[in-house]
C-alpha cells in the first residue's frame, strides 16, 4: 500500500502511498525496530519441580507486513510450565500451554505492535501452598517486527559423568 | 491538562525552554523523561538552549547548550534529541512512542488520501541503529 522513498538526507524516509487507500477511516501503523541482536539461541532455568528446562529460539524474518507469529514445540515438559507473551508494560497478553503446539491458526499470530519491546517468558506455575509462580527463562522480543519465532521447550539434558 | 487546553482552543501544542541542564547522565534522563511526556500527548517541543550566544539571562553558561567547550556536540544530549519520529503525516496522528532504551518506535495515524503530501519519518541511524533496523507499515489492528 506504500513505498519507501529515500530522500537526499539519509535520516529521512518518505512514505509514498499508493492510491488504494480510499477509506479515510483506516488507521495505519509504522514500526521501526533495531535489528534482532541474537537470532537464535538457548536459555534455561530451574522450575518449581527442581528440574532444569531449556528454551531454544529462532527468529525468521517473514517480510514487512508487521505480523508476528509463534511456533511452539514442547518436549518432555510438565503441564505446570507455561509460555507467556509479555508486552512492554509487563502485561501477559497471551498464554500458551503444553497442548498448543506449532502451526495453530490465527491464535499464534499477533500484531507486532503489541509485542514491541516485549518478551517471551517461560513460567513455572505454583504447584502448592509453598511455591509461587516463577520465571524460568525469557527471550527478548526487541526487534521482532515481521518475524516468526520458533520456540522449543524441553527438559535440559543432564550430562552424566561415569 | 495542557493537551486538553490545546484541543479546546484548537491550537497546536508545543513545549519550549525545557532542559537547560549540563552534560551527563542526569541531564539525559531529564530530557528523555520530558520528551516521553511530550510525545505521549503528541506535542511538539524545542530544547533550550542550542548555544549560549552570550546569553546574560542564565547563570548556567554555555554548558546548558548542545555543545561542549571544544565546539563538539554533547553526545548524550545529541542522542536524547534525535528520537525517531514521524514529522509529517498523511493523515491525523493518533499515537507515537519511542523507546530510549532500545530505539524501537511505533506510531499510528488515521490515513487521509485527500492530503497530497507524503508521510515522512526521521531516524538517526548513526546514533540509534548502528547494527541495522527494520521498518514495517501495516493497517493497525483497529484500522
Amino acid at each position: 500500500m506504500a513505498k519507501y522513498v529515500a530522500g537526499d538526507n539519509p535520516h529521512y524516509t518518505g512514505f509514498s502511498f499508493f492510491d488504494d487507500l480510499h477509506q479515510d477511516t483506516r488507521d495505519i501503523q509504522i514500526m521501526v525496530t533495531p535489528s534482532i541482536s541474537i537470532e537464535a539461541g538457548t536459555t534455561s532455568g530451574v522450575a518449581n519441580n527442581g528440574k532444569t528446562y531449556s528454551m531454544g529460539w529462532k527468529f525468521t524474518d517473514t517480510g514487512a507486513d508487521a505480523i508476528c507469529s509463534f511456533n511452539l514445540n514442547w518436549a518432555n515438559t510438565p503441564r505446570e510450565l507455561e509460555i507467556h507473551i509479555v508486552n512492554r508494560s509487563k502485561e501477559s497478553i497471551k498464554t500458551f500451554i503444553k497442548t498448543e503446539r506449532s502451526i495453530l491458526p490465527s491464535g499464534n499470530q499477533i500484531n507486532c505492535a503489541d509485542l514491541i519491546d516485549g518478551k517471551v517468558s517461560l513460567l513455572s506455575k505454583s504447584t502448592g501452598l509453598f511455591t509461587t509462580s516463577k520465571e524460568v527463562a525469557s527471550i527478548s522480543l526487541v526487534g521482532m517486527n515481521g518475524h516468526s519465532l520458533e520456540i522449543n521447550i524441553s527438559e535440559a539434558v543432564t550430562e552424566l559423568i561415569l | 491538562m495542557r493537551r486538553e487546553d490545546a484541543n479546546r482552543l484548537k491550537v497546536p501544542l508545543i513545549f519550549t525552554e525545557f532542559g537547560a541542564c549540563f552534560a551527563g547522565q542526569e541531564c539525559y534522563v531529564e530530557i528523555n523523561n520530558s520528551m516521553d511526556a511530550f510525545e505521549s500527548q503528541l506535542a511538539s517541543w524545542a530544547y533550550w538552549q542550542y548555544k549560549g550566544y552570550g546569553d546574560f539571562t542564565t547563570t548556567g553558561g554555555a554548558a546548558e547548550g548542545m555543545f561542549a567547550d571544544d565546539g563538539l556536540p554533547q553526545q548524550l544530549k545529541l542522542k536524547a534529541i534525535t528520537r525517531t519520529y514521524v514529522h509529517a503525516y498523511k493523515g491525523t496522528p493518533k499515537s507515537s512512542w519511542f523507546s530510549t532504551e532500545t530505539g524501537s518506535y511505533l506510531t499510528k495515524f488515521n490515513y487521509n488520501h485527500n492530503i497530497t503530501a507524503d508521510t515522512e519519518l526521521y531516524m538517526n541511524t548513526d546514533l540509534w541503529y548502528k547494527q541495522g533496523f527494520k521498518l514495517t507499515m501495516a493497517y493497525a489492528a483497529n484500522g
